[in-house]
């Protein structure tokens, strides 16, 4: 088993909850069973201590989700400073309001939902601020780092991922932010529509058409990728 | 089916979201054509390219730091509304001087007892009233706390933290709402059925 804190990398897909639809805090579906049923009723009960004001429940559930906040809020700004910020903000907004959650269960969808809420916003008011695409930054790429590089020895193939990687970056940013939001939760975080249809509160439907509408401006953009 | 049909269906198929019958038809059309079959391909190919971006762990330091952050932005007034503040219940106290009326039972010391009786019941409402006073200024206080989050909150987000001339997306407006207000974000949605009509 393989825990979060060995991890080089904040790997989406181990981290999230994944394609599994059944336990709403499924962040590692590699793990038994039983340990993620123990999980399940723990997970309640720390909701519940710290809706009661418990001081360890909120760090208990800092630990817990600290890095998924933090690797959705990276995917959706694209920069450490932006998410850094937006990780402070999302967990201060999530302890104020957890008393009015009633459902405990829909905690990390609302956690979720929280921290894409912020990304936009935070997005909206970085573009303002500079007056100019906040991919043009140098430091827009500087974190983000080609899985596959480490492992690729030739200069020039590293050289060449890293432009792929650049090339995913720009197209993604260049999305509307709902779609960005649908395409990074459905193919990247790995969730089901139905939960994405929870976190940012609109029907299946409208999670379906954004997610084709993404795809089809992926494909556009990226399309010398994609040959045969 | 002509493959315009075909690339209608394509996204659902590659999400196995289809009916079964449907999702036949189209592994059956894609044996046969390869323009199809290679646009299958190329959204395959693109899952899987978004697939390579991975974040950098920041490490331990930062999760330790940003915790600490978290903790001095965290007003100890959300904590605090847990700790009750109740004023001692009166009836102990009374029980404290129905023992010292035993312990003084010679008729001599009734008149002594009297008096002390009288200073108890003096001392004893004096400190109820104290106690009273402080639960009262602390419910007071942590009301008053929380209402000017609120105000924070309100404030935040109309003034400084977003434009005044920015109007979020209806669908995103939503979500700042839950966000700000936590309120309980679970809809029911629409069942994957009336999704698999659409696609039909
Ligand atoms: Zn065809």
């Amino acid at each position: 088993m393989i825990k979060h804190s060995e991890m080089p990398y904040v790997y989406l897909k181990g981290m999230s909850l994944g394609k599994a639809k059944i336990l709403p805090l499924d962040e590692s579906s590699s793990r038994p069973r039983e340990e993620q049923a123990i999980d399940q009723v723990s997970y309640e009960q720390i909701i519940k201590s710290a809706q009661e004001g418990d001081e360890k429940a909120y760090k208990e559930i800092y630990d817990r989700y600290c890095r998924v906040v933090y690797t959705l809020a990276f995917q959706m700004v694209g920069n450490h400073t932006d998410a850094d910020e937006i990780v402070q903000e999302t967990f201060i907004r999530a302890f104020r309001n957890l008393r009015g959650l009633r459902n405990s269960r829909s905690f990390v969808s609302w956690l979720y939902q929280i921290t894409i809420n912020l990304s936009i916003d935070h997005r909206k008011l970085r573009m303002r601020r500079r007056a100019l695409p906040i991919d043009d930054s140098p430091e827009m790429f500087a974190f983000f780092e080609l899985a596959t590089s480490r492992s690729v020895k030739d200069p020039g193939q590293v050289l060449e991922n890293q432009e792929l990687l650049e090339q995913i970056n720009r197209a993604i940013e260049e999305l509307p932010a709902q779609q960005r939001a649908v395409i990074l939760l459905h193919e990247v975080e790995g969730l089901s529509k139905k939960m994405i249809s929870e976190i940012l509160q609109c029907s299946l439907v409208t999670v379906r058409t954004n997610l084709h509408h993404a795809r089809k401006k992926l494909r556009k953009t990226l399309s010398r990728y994609l040959k045969g | 089916m002509y493959c315009s049909e075909i690339r209608d269906h394509l996204q659902d198929y590659i999400d196995n979201d289809l009916p079964y019958s449907i999702k036949q038809m189209i592994d059956e059309h894609l044996l046969e054509c390869l323009d199809c079959h290679e646009e299958v391909e190329r959204y395959r190919k693109l899952n899987a390219l978004l697939q390579l971006r991975s974040v950098p762990d920041p490490g331990p330091k930062y999760w330790r730091a940003t915790w600490k952050k978290i903790q001095q932005q965290m007003p100890a007034r959300v904590l605090l509304l847990s700790a009750s503040i109740r004023p001692e219940p009166a009836a102990s106290r009374n029980r404290f001087w129905h023992h010292m009326m035993k312990a003084f039972r010679p008729a001599a010391a009734i008149a002594a007892a009297a008096v002390l009786l009288l200073l108890a019941v003096l001392v004893g409402s004096y400190h109820f009233y104290l106690s009273q006073r402080a639960g009262f200024v602390a419910e007071r206080t942590v009301e008053y706390e929380l209402y000017m989050d609120d105000q924070n909150a309100q404030a935040e987000l109309t003034s400084s933290a977003v434009p005044s001339d920015w109007q979020p997306d209806i669908t995103f407006a939503a979500i700042s709402k839950a966000a700000i207000g936590g309120i309980d974000p679970v809809s029911k949605g629409v069942g994957l059925s009336q999704v698999e009509a659409v696609g039909r």
